[in-house]
């Protein structure tokens, strides 16, 4: 039996379908082949479905994570992108902030940092003590919120979540220290509790025009965040 | 062996398409599927009225990483049929009133300082609908999507202010206006 596209067997889209399946695996074959090379294409379009299937969606967020880290700003520890909240955000960086920053402002209003590393790169842990010092970023407002691994304020006795501009306390030469531990610490003791790793949001409401452009902000000096004992 | 060689890179490259393809479809879905279920499950509330949440704490688990230090004022608009008109009064500290599309994009925000009135007034309108302001004090704002997010935040200047911010913060309102003319 041959086929042939002008044949009146050929009359749906699968057979068509078939056919060019049949093409591009026969390889030129006749006679034979011409009745197993139809399975093949079968057993390649579901290989295919499932396999390619099984792959896009295993692979969703570890190229949300890989696309975010490629096309974002990282500073030391903090990382960003300027195009959170944007309409120009592309697919991957949307959906990642869609998990992970629901209703996140554009730049033009708040610039969003997040840190989960110390300066050493090391990950944050629930476990270790750190300090965030630095001089205070050049913004209308700004604060430094503590998260747990589960992207959430972190239960404590203080109900201490953060340090903002409304409440640190500054050192006399204008720098500020946050002290991040399960342990109480004297001045800005930012609390751990139980958390077994943790995440910093760095929030700047209306900042300076360093942290507009992509190249100053990735030299534009940021809080340290150093692990106690670490250095 | 010869003959199987097109055939396995012809398999090959079907499933990278295939993988390419699912992947790509499943990360456009998931703005537009966490803003429905956000709007659905977490955050059902009735439509175009606000809603306003206390301080955020350890315990607030609506939306991942809020902010401790701001209130937020909440709406869930549907601009389907009809303008959607809020105001606020504006306190002398950081304030914002921004709006989120179904696809999570921030389509709008209007600060305290760049507020022409306060309270400030804002009108939302779906695409294509027409919508005249006499007042000349209203922000016309054109929603992407029929439904979606407002949202205010306001910055906590400390606990001694929280009473004061709270009262000024439930003076938003939200009413559908009759539908434009045709």
């Amino acid at each position: 039996m041959v086929f042939d596209l002008c044949s009146p067997l050929l009359n749906s889209p699968l057979d068509v379908a078939v056919r060019i399946g049949y093409d591009c695996f026969s390889s030129g074959q006749t006679g034979d082949g011409l009745i197993k090379t139809p399975f093949k294409f079968l057993i390649a379009a579901v290989v295919a479905l499932v396999l390619g299937g099984a792959i896009g969606y295993f692979t969703v967020d570890p190229m949300l994570n890989l696309v975010t880290e490629w096309t974002g700003i990282q500073n030391g520890p903090w990382g960003t992108s300027l195009a959170i909240g944007s309409t120009s955000a592309n697919p991957y960086l949307r959906a990642w902030i869609a998990k992970h920053g629901l209703l996140a402002l554009d730049k033009s209003e708040t610039i969003y940092l997040s840190a989960y590393d110390d300066d050493n790169g090391e990950p944050l842990a629930g476990d270790a003590d750190y300090i965030i010092q630095g001089r205070p970023p050049d913004a209308r407002w700004w604060s430094i919120t503590a998260y747990g691994e589960d992207d959430f304020l972190i239960a404590n006795d203080q109900n201490r979540y953060s340090f903002s501009t409304t409440d640190i306390k500054f050192e006399p030469d204008g720098t500020f220290k946050i002290y991040l531990s399960r342990t109480p610490k004297e001045g800005n003791w930012l609390p751990a509790g139980e958390a077994k790793s943790l995440s910093l949001s760095l929030r700047l409401y209306n900042p300076g025009p360093a942290y507009y452009d992509a190249k100053t902000l990735e030299t534009v000096e940021l809080p340290h965040i150093i692990k106690e004992g670490g250095r | 062996m010869k003959k199987w060689i097109p055939w396995i890179g012809w398999t090959l490259l079907a499933v990278i398409v295939v993988a390419v393809l699912v992947n790509l479809v499943l990360v456009i879905r998931i703005p537009n599927d966490i803003m429905e279920e956000t709007l659905t499950k977490r955050f059902n509330y009735p439509r175009n009225q606000w809603v306003f949440a206390p301080p955020s704490i350890d315990k607030s688990r609506t939306v991942v990483r809020p902010s401790p230090d701001l209130l937020y004022s909440l709406c869930c608009y549907d601009v389907s049929e009809y303008p959607l008109r809020l105001t606020a009064v504006i306190p002398d500290n950081y304030w914002s009133i921004s709006g989120f599309g179904m696809n999570t994009d921030n389509f709008f925000v209007i600060n305290d300082k760049q507020a022409k009135s306060n309270p400030i007034e804002v009108v939302l309108i779906s695409e294509g609908m027409a919508y005249y302001d006499s007042t000349g004090k209203a922000y016309i704002i054109e929603a992407p999507s029929d439904k979606g997010i407002i949202l205010i935040r306001t910055v906590i200047t400390g606990k001694a202010d929280l009473p004061a911010l709270m009262q000024m913060q439930r003076k938003a309102t939200a009413e559908l206006l009759p539908a434009p003319a045709e």
